[in-house]
């Protein structure tokens, strides 16, 4: 056992530092989820891209650069600290791209993998519709095979996160109309200026235009367009979902980042730091250190070919609670201004959002219960 | 980087595992719960193995082992709710041998005199009567008491498997010990400690998983409901959050003083923060028949209070822990 991080992991660290400080932007960017700080995103996306910075652990052939999970772990880390933008690029490289790895052709991958990774194409997750929320199986957008091997779209996707800026989106689809539940679903990549797809966006909690609903009517995709057997979808959608993709969602370095600005907050303050707030601050930290811990112990364990599987519900529940707790430290540090709309408040309403995304936790704590503890369905 | 246990220290603990299943199950705790004794035959096997000296220099007779090549053992001690003094012994032992009387240091490896320590300067000694040897003190200095429950005050403790004695905090003879070396004692036990209690917290967790499968109410199992599920999901959580501390903490113990400082007293607040709620969690899952000392539950719950407030309670832990990290209070000064 061993702690530490080796001399080329903290030589890796050392230049993603460097390049971060370099060019991370000076006064933040607007939000991503605003048309205009959308563009913004992009821009920076581009440039991490140009530098190799946008997706390091892809292979190189890929934009990438081959870099180990460690060094991935470790490039967040940077990131974070360095206050660089968020990632408008995150759902297709956490999600879409493992997805794309496992399953896609290798005229899929050389397709759409560089341009995910060079901000080209945007990619948002239709997932969720108004009827599915939880309930993902229950989906009823469906896909009608044409003559010419390709299909035709037809239904609505809900809460997809900045769909009305995104170029693309990748959903589940019902591929087969005699089928129910978890069987008969097609995983579809669908470009969102074909015909028939109508966006509309539609705020979220703090007033961003970070949602939207996808109306497809008619929408035709080629046969390109399924990602693995049109009646695996179900399979291919959940496949990654306990391996890498539940560690790529949340790493330690945003959480870090986050009690790094709380503890510079109280340090503003001294005289708001009486015993009740320095043991809630306490407690903020033992609670994001175990969470890096427990990330490193994970990384150790997929290193050596053991992908966590329903630990990661237990993963979800940990960085979802916490994030709302360090956001709620801040509040009580903060008092009356934390009615202030700002960096703080805005982090707040987003670390409601934890609970509810990703699997709500209470779907969590029902995987934690029945698939870890054993306890009967 | 590498966050995970070796072959060697996996083999161990598998090993202490088996002896503690085979000498130390619930019939053995609930002896010493009416006989207020540790049990003699789970203690000559650990010795037998050579876990009482596992930190002590191969020189001086022990394995010169670490603490991470033992915190899985002392997991497995908790699990089993052993009722003996092994984290004392283990953490103390050492002292005992570097203080220079190496015939007293000799039996308690043997497993013929039992050693217990009491270091957060209350006096109230674990396993005493039972014991034959205490270390008694605080960081700022020690003293080594014989035959402690000749000179310790009875007390009526709630576990009675682990009986407290109380003694003076001036008690014994003053051992002439460097303060890096009981530090390092302290910082030990404490880890010891709450790797204790993460099997403690383990073990209720499985009991009560155990028993909400097969209870049956309005026709299912209580298991199947939603409400007891969260619940036990929470605790698993807390376990959970708690582990990898514990294990971190156990390293840096002689691999990293600076990570140490923060992770030791981390390791035993998360852990009794688990530990609380699993017994909560436990006990009411139980139901009822928890709330009985003929059900097994009681024993486990009564050890989890008991250690909460062993080296070190949450308080005292977190004060350290604030000022490692520059939280103090607008009352103290900025470290």
């Amino acid at each position: 056992m061993d702690l530490r991080f080796t001399a080329a992991e903290e030589s890796f660290r050392a230049e993603a530092r460097s390049w971060l400080e370099r060019h991370v932007p000076g006064p933040p960017l607007p939000s991503g989820d605003t048309r205009e700080g959308f563009g913004a995103h992009v821009a920076w996306e581009r440039e991490m891209f140009a530098a190799g910075w946008s997706v390091v652990s892809w292979p190189a052939e890929f934009g990438g650069r081959d870099a180990s999970l460690w060094e991935w772990l470790v490039f967040e880390e940077e990131y974070y600290r360095a206050g660089a933008p968020a990632r408008v690029t995150q759902n297709g490289i956490f999600l879409l791209a493992p997805t794309l790895f496992e399953f896609g052709t290798r005229e899929q991958q050389e397709r759409l993998l560089p341009r995910m990774a060079g901000a080209v194409d945007l990619w948002c997750q239709g997932w969720s519709e108004p009827g599915a929320g939880s309930d993902l199986a229950s989906i009823t957008s469906r896909a009608e095979p044409g003559a010419d091997g390709g299909w035709t779209l037809n239904g609505q996707k809900t809460w997809t996160t900045r769909g009305a800026f995104c170029t693309h989106l990748f959903g589940l689809f019902r591929t087969d109309p005699a089928a129910n539940r978890h069987r008969g679903l097609g995983y579809f990549l669908v470009p969102l200026d074909a015909p028939g797809v109508t966006v509309r966006g539609f705020a979220r909690l703090d007033g961003d235009e970070g949602f939207a609903e996808v109306f497809l009517d008619d929408v035709p995709v080629g046969a390109d367009a399924v990602l693995g057997a049109p009646d695996r979808g179900w399979q291919v959608a959940m496949a990654t979902t306990g391996s890498e993709r539940g560690l790529t969602l949340r790493s330690p370095g945003r959480f870090v980042a986050t009690f790094e600005r709380l503890r510079r907050l109280a340090a503003q303050h001294p005289d708001r730091v009486d015993d009740g707030v320095r043991d809630l601050l306490v407690q903020c930290w033992l609670e994001t250190e175990s969470y890096r811990l427990a990330t490193l112990a994970a990384v150790s364990q997929i290193s050596v070919g053991r992908p966590p599987g329903a630990e990661s519900s237990l993963t979800k529940l940990h960085w979802s609670e916490l994030d709302i707790r360090m956001h709620e430290a801040a509040a009580v540090l903060r008092g009356a201004e934390a009615a202030l709309d700002d960096e703080w408040s805005r982090g707040f309403q987003f670390a409601l959002a934890g609970p509810i995304y990703a699997g709500t936790n209470e779907i969590q704590r029902n995987i934690v219960a029945e698939r870890l503890l054993g306890l009967p369905r | 980087m590498r966050f995970a246990f070796s072959q060697d220290q996996q083999d161990l603990a598998a090993a202490v595992g088996q002896v503690l299943t085979q000498h130390c199950p619930p019939t053995v705790v609930r002896a010493a719960w009416e006989r207020g004794t540790p049990p003699r035959a789970a203690w000559d096997r650990l010795a037998a193995m050579g876990l009482l000296g596992a930190l002590v220099p191969e020189a001086d007779g022990g394995l010169g082992l670490l603490p991470v090549d033992v915190v899985l053992c002392w997991e497995a001690a908790g699990r089993s709710a052993l009722p003996a003094p092994l984290a004392e012994t283990v953490v103390g032992v050492p002292l005992l041998a570097a203080a220079g009387d190496r015939g007293l240091a000799a039996a308690v490896l043997d497993g013929s005199r039992i050693l217990t320590v009491v270091l957060d300067g209350s006096g109230l000694a674990p396993y005493v009567p039972g014991s034959d040897l205490a270390l008694v003190g605080s960081v700022d200095g020690v003293g080594l008491v014989v035959d402690p429950a000749d000179s310790a005050e009875p007390t009526a403790a709630v576990d009675h498997a682990r009986p407290l004695g109380r003694l003076g905090p001036g008690a014994g003879t003053p051992l002439d010990v460097d303060p890096a070396r009981l530090a390092e004692l302290w910082d030990r036990g404490v880890v010891a400690c709450a790797a204790q209690q993460l099997g403690s917290a383990a073990a209720m967790l499985d009991l009560t998983v155990a028993y909400v499968r097969v209870r049956e109410q309005f026709g299912v199992p209580v298991g199947s409901f939603q409400a007891v599920k969260h619940r036990l999901a929470d605790a698993a959580l807390a376990v959970a959050k708690a582990r990898p501390v514990v294990y971190a903490a156990a390293w840096a113990l002689g691999a990293d003083a600076a990570a140490a400082a923060r992770h030791v007293p981390a390791a035993k607040i998360l852990a009794t923060q688990a530990a609380r709620t699993v017994a909560a969690a436990a006990l009411q899952g139980h139901g009822a028949i928890g709330y009985t000392t003929e059900h097994d539950l009681h024993l486990w719950l009564k050890r989890a209070w008991a250690l909460a407030g062993a080296w070190g309670d949450e308080r005292t832990h977190r004060r350290t822990l604030a000022g490692c990290l520059d939280l103090t209070t607008s009352g103290e000064a900025t470290a």
